[in-house]
C-alpha cells in the first residue's frame, strides 16, 4: 500500500513537471544561434562553448566584446610591418585596418542577440572609421534578419521599406521579388498583389501575371474580384493552352 | 503479549553485506545466524575481535542496516520507530554537526525523539549538571576535545530517558581519567534502572562492569556466559582461538 | 512536519555557519571586485558586465554551495556515520531527508538574498537600470539551484563515492542547460535518437526555460511562460524527492 502510495504521489508531481515543461518551452522562444549550428561555430571561440554550456551565454558576450575592444583599441600582430614588431604600435592605430572587426562583432551577436550595444559599435566602427560599408551593413542585417523572424510587423515593415526603396533607385523589375515574398504573408492586402499583378502585366510576363490575377478572383474586394475575372478572360486567348 | 522482561532478542540473524566491483559482486556476512538476548537492568556487554560483527549487532538493533533473515525485538516489539524511543545510542566515535553547538545538537536530538520544547529545556538542564557539560555546551562542536565530545554523546543518548542504553566501543580514543569517568556514568545509570548494552574489545574495562557477556566470532556468537571476575581474559582467548 | 521544519532550521543554521558558505560568500565578493575591475576593460557596457558576471557569480558559487550541502547530506554524513545519531531516534527517514533538503534551500536563499542586495547596490552606485526582469532573473537562479540540489541529493544516496555525484551533477547541469540547442539537432537525427532526447527531456531536468538570467532583457519568454516554468521546478523538485526519499528509506547506513 505504502509502495503504491510513493509511486503514485512520484508520477503525479512527474506528470506535473512534464506538463508544465511543455506549457512552459511554448512560451519560450530560443532567439539566440545554437551552438551546434555552423553560423555558432564559425564565429565562436572554445571558450564561448563552455561558458554557454553552464548557461552564461551573456557573460560569453562580454567577454566577447570585450576582446572586440581590445582588439580594435591597438594594432593587430598580422597588420604591423615586420620591421616595426615589438616598437610602439600607437602611430599605426590610425592607418590599421582591423580585418577581422567583423568576425569578431558577428561572435559577439551571435552569442547573444540581445547585444544591441555590439551590433551598433561595431557597424559604426565599420561603416564611419573604417569605411567598409559592406560589411557594417552586415552585421546591421545579421541582426535585422534574426529580429525579423521573431517579429511579423517589424519582418513586414522591413520588406515593405526595402520594396519602396529598391523600386526608387532601380525601377519595377527590381521590385518583383520583394513583392512576391510579400504576398506570401497570409494577411498581404489584395492591393499589393494588384499591383504586383499590373507589373508582370507591364513586362508583358502574362503567365505570371494571371498566376497572381488567379488569387484575386474569390478576394473580398468587389473591384479586384472584377478587374481579376476580366484579366484573366482577356489573356486566355494570349497564353498557350 | 510483547515478552517485556528481555530489553533485546535477537533470533536466528544473519546479515549479509554485498560489494559490487565492477562486474563481481562479493559477499560478506556480517552476523550469522545470531540469537542473543539481554535480559532488562543488565549490563551485557558483546566482546569480540575487529570485524567480528559487534558494531553490524549495534546498527540491526537501531534499524540503521537491515536484517536478511531473523528477528529483532526490543521491549518484545519489532524495531521500528516505536522502539528507537526506547533505546538511547552512544556510537564508537563523537560523529557529530561540528557547526552547532552542544545545546543546539540536544535541542535538535529531542526535537528528533518526539519531546516537547518544555521537556527538552528540563532534561538538558538535568544532563548539563549530571554531565558536568554546562561550561562548555554553547561552544561550537567542533572546538570540543575528545573527552567533551563524549560527554555530550552520553547527553544526547540520555535525553529522551531512554530505558536501554547501546554503546558501542564507549571507551574508544578516552584517556585513563576518561574511562573511569565513562564507567563510572556507566554503573550509575544501571543502577538507575537502565540496560546497558555495550560492544568492546577492552577485556579489563568490560569485565569490570559487565554481568553477561557474549563474545562474537567472524558474525557468529561463540559463547555466551555470566561474568565472573578475574576469568574473562582467559574465555574470550579461548573461544576466540577455539572457534 | 514539526520535525521537517526543525530539522530544516538546524540545516540552516550548521550549514549557513559551515566553512562552505563563508568561502561560497567571500568568492562571489571577490568576482563583485573583479567585474568591476573587468568592466573598466570596457567602460561602454560596463553596468551590463557588472551585472552578467555578477549574477553568474551568484549563481555558480550557489550551485557550488548547495551542492556540497547535498552531497555532505546525502552521503557524506553517512559516510563519516554522523546519521547514526538522528537516524537512531524515532524520526521517521522521510522527514529526516525532508527537512534537511528544505534546511539547503533555506541557505541558497539566505546565499541569493545576500549576494543579490550586495550586487544591486553595487548597480544601483553605477546607476544601472534594474527592472523587474532583474529581479525576476533571482527568482530563477534560486529555482535552477532548488532543482539541481533534488538531483544532487539523489545522485548522492545512490553513490559510494564524493566525486562521483558531484561530477554527475555538474554534468546533468551542463545537459540542462543545453536542450534548447539539442532542439537544433532534432531534424538531423535519426528517429530512435530524437525518441531519446525526449524521454531525457523529461528525466533530466530542463535549465533553459529556468535560464531566465541568461535573458534577462526578457525578450525570450513572454510572461505567460514565467508561472509554468515555476510550476515545473517546484513539481520536479517534489518527484525527484519523492525517489531520493523512498531510496533513503531503504539505505543502509
Amino acid at each position: 500500500m505504502r509502495k503504491i502510495a510513493v509511486v503514485g504521489l512520484f508520477f503525479f508531481f512527474f506528470a506535473f513537471s512534464v506538463f508544465f515543461q511543455k506549457v512552459a518551452e511554448s512560451h519560450f522562444v530560443f532567439r539566440n544561434t545554437n551552438v551546434f549550428s555552423r553560423y555558432f561555430y564559425e564565429a565562436a571561440h572554445y571558450q564561448d562553448f563552455w561558458i554557454t554550456f553552464f548557461g552564461h551565454r551573456r557573460i560569453a558576450a562580454d567577454v566577447a566584446f570585450i576582446q572586440l575592444l581590445q582588439y580594435y583599441g591597438k594594432v593587430p600582430e598580422e597588420e604591423l610591418p615586420e620591421s616595426e614588431m615589438g616598437k610602439h604600435r600607437d602611430h599605426f592605430l590610425s592607418f590599421s585596418k582591423h580585418k577581422r572587426l567583423l568576425n569578431y562583432a558577428l561572435r559577439c551577436v551571435r552569442l547573444d542577440r540581445n547585444f544591441d550595444y555590439a551590433y551598433l559599435f561595431s557597424a559604426a566602427a565599420l561603416a564611419w572609421v573604417q569605411k567598409r560599408k559592406s560589411e557594417a551593413v552586415k552585421i546591421l542585417i545579421e541582426g535585422i534578419e534574426d529580429y525579423k523572424k521573431y517579429n511579423e510587423v517589424f519582418s513586414k515593415a522591413v520588406l515593405y521599406l526595402s520594396a519602396i526603396q529598391v523600386r526608387d533607385e532601380k525601377g519595377d523589375v527590381a521590385v518583383l521579388p520583394y513583392l512576391e515574398e510579400a504576398i506570401k504573408m497570409p494577411d498581404c492586402p489584395d492591393m499589393v498583389k494588384n499591383i504586383l499583378a499590373f507589373i508582370y502585366e507591364k513586362q508583358g510576363d502574362y503567365k505570371n501575371a494571371s498566376r497572381i490575377w488567379l488569387m484575386l478572383v474569390n478576394s473580398r474586394d468587389k473591384r479586384y474580384r472584377k478587374e481579376s475575372r476580366r484579366k484573366l478572360a482577356q489573356y486566355e486567348s494570349r497564353l498557350p493552352r | 503479549m510483547p515478552d517485556e522482561t528481555k530489553a533485546i532478542e535477537l533470533r536466528n540473524v544473519t546479515k549479509i553485506y554485498r560489494k559490487s566491483h565492477f562486474f563481481k559482486t562479493t559477499a560478506f556476512r556480517g552476523v550469522d545466524n545470531l540469537s542473543l538476548s539481554v535480559e532488562k537492568g543488565v549490563i551485557y556487554c558483546l566482546l569480540g575481535l575487529n570485524g567480528a560483527g559487534k558494531t553490524t549487532t549495534v546498527k540491526l538493533i537501531l534499524n540503521l542496516i537491515f536484517p536478511l533473515t531473523g528477528e529483532i525485538l526490543v521491549m518484545g516489539r519489532p524495531v521500528g520507530a516505536e522502539t528507537k524511543k526506547k533505546i538511547g545510542y552512544v556510537s564508537e566515535s563523537p560523529y557529530f554537526f561540528p557547526y552547532l553547538t552542544g545545546f543546539e545538537l540536544l535541542d535538535l536530538m529531542g526535537i528528533l525523539s518526539g519531546m516537547s520544547k518544555k521537556v527538552r529545556r528540563e532534561r538538558i538542564g538535568e544532563l548539563m549538571g549530571f554531565l558536568s557539560i554546562s561550561n562548555f555546551v554553547n561552544k561550537k562542536i567542533k572546538e570540543y576535545s575528545k573527552g567533551m565530545q563524549q560527554r555530550l554523546l552520553l547527553a544526547q543518548a540520555l535525553l529522551h530517558d531512554p530505558e536501554i542504553l547501546i554503546m558501542d566501543e564507549p571507551y574508544s580514543g578516552l584517556d585513563p581519567v576518561g574511562i573511569s569517568e565513562m564507567r563510572e556514568y556507566i554503573l550509575k545509570l544501571n543502577s538507575a534502572g537502565k540496560t546497558i548494552f555495550m560492544t568492546s574489545h577492552i577485556i579489563a574495562e568490560a569485565e569490570k562492569i559487565a554481568v553477561r557477556c557474549g563474545i562474537l566470532k567472524k558474525g557468529k556468537l561463540v559463547k555466551e556466559f555470566p561474568v565472573v571476575k578475574g576469568s574473562l581474559e582467559s574465555e574470550f582467548l579461548q573461544a576466540v582461538k577455539e572457534g | 512536519m514539526k520535525s521537517v521544519h526543525n530539522v530544516s532550521v538546524y540545516t540552516l543554521k550548521e550549514n549557513a555557519r559551515s566553512r562552505s558558505f563563508s568561502l561560497s560568500v567571500i568568492f562571489v565578493v571577490f568576482v563583485f571586485a573583479s567585474a568591476f575591475l573587468f568592466s573598466r576593460l570596457s567602460e561602454v557596457v560596463e553596468t551590463r558586465v557588472i551585472r552578467d558576471v555578477g549574477m553568474g557569480a551568484i549563481q555558480f558559487f550557489s550551485l557550488l554551495a548547495a551542492l556540497f550541502f547535498a552531497i555532505k547530506v546525502a552521503f557524506t554524513e553517512g559516510a563519516n556515520k554522523t546519521i547514526y545519531l538522528p537516524l537512531s531516534r524515532p524520526v521517521k527517514r522521510w522527514q529526516y531527508l525532508s527537512g534537511r533538503f528544505l534546511g539547503i534551500v533555506a541557505v541558497v536563499f539566505l546565499e541569493i538574498l545576500m549576494m543579490g542586495a550586495l550586487l544591486t547596490g553595487l548597480l544601483l552606485l553605477k546607476n544601472a537600470p534594474l527592472d523587474g526582469f532583474y529581479f525576476l532573473g533571482y527568482l530563477f537562479i534560486f529555482l535552477k539551484i532548488v532543482t539541481i540540489t533534488s538531483v544532487g541529493i539523489l545522485l548522492s544516496l545512490v553513490s559510494t563515492s564524493f566525486v562521483s555525484p558531484f561530477v554527475f551533477t555538474f554534468l546533468i547541469w551542463i545537459t540542462g542547460h543545453l536542450f534548447r540547442e539539442f532542439d537544433y539537432l532534432i531534424g538531423k537525427m535519426p528517429s530512435l535518437a530524437v525518441i531519446f532526447l525526449k524521454v531525457a527531456k523529461w528525466i533530466i531536468p530542463n535549465f533553459t526555460i529556468l535560464n531566465i538570467p541568461d535573458y534577462v532583457e526578457g525578450r525570450f519568454f513572454q510572461a505567460g511562460g514565467y508561472l509554468p516554468a515555476i510550476l515545473y521546478a517546484v513539481f520536479y523538485t517534489a518527484a525527484v524527492l519523492v525517489i531520493s526519499c523512498a531510496i533513503f528509506e531503504k539505505k543502509e547506513f
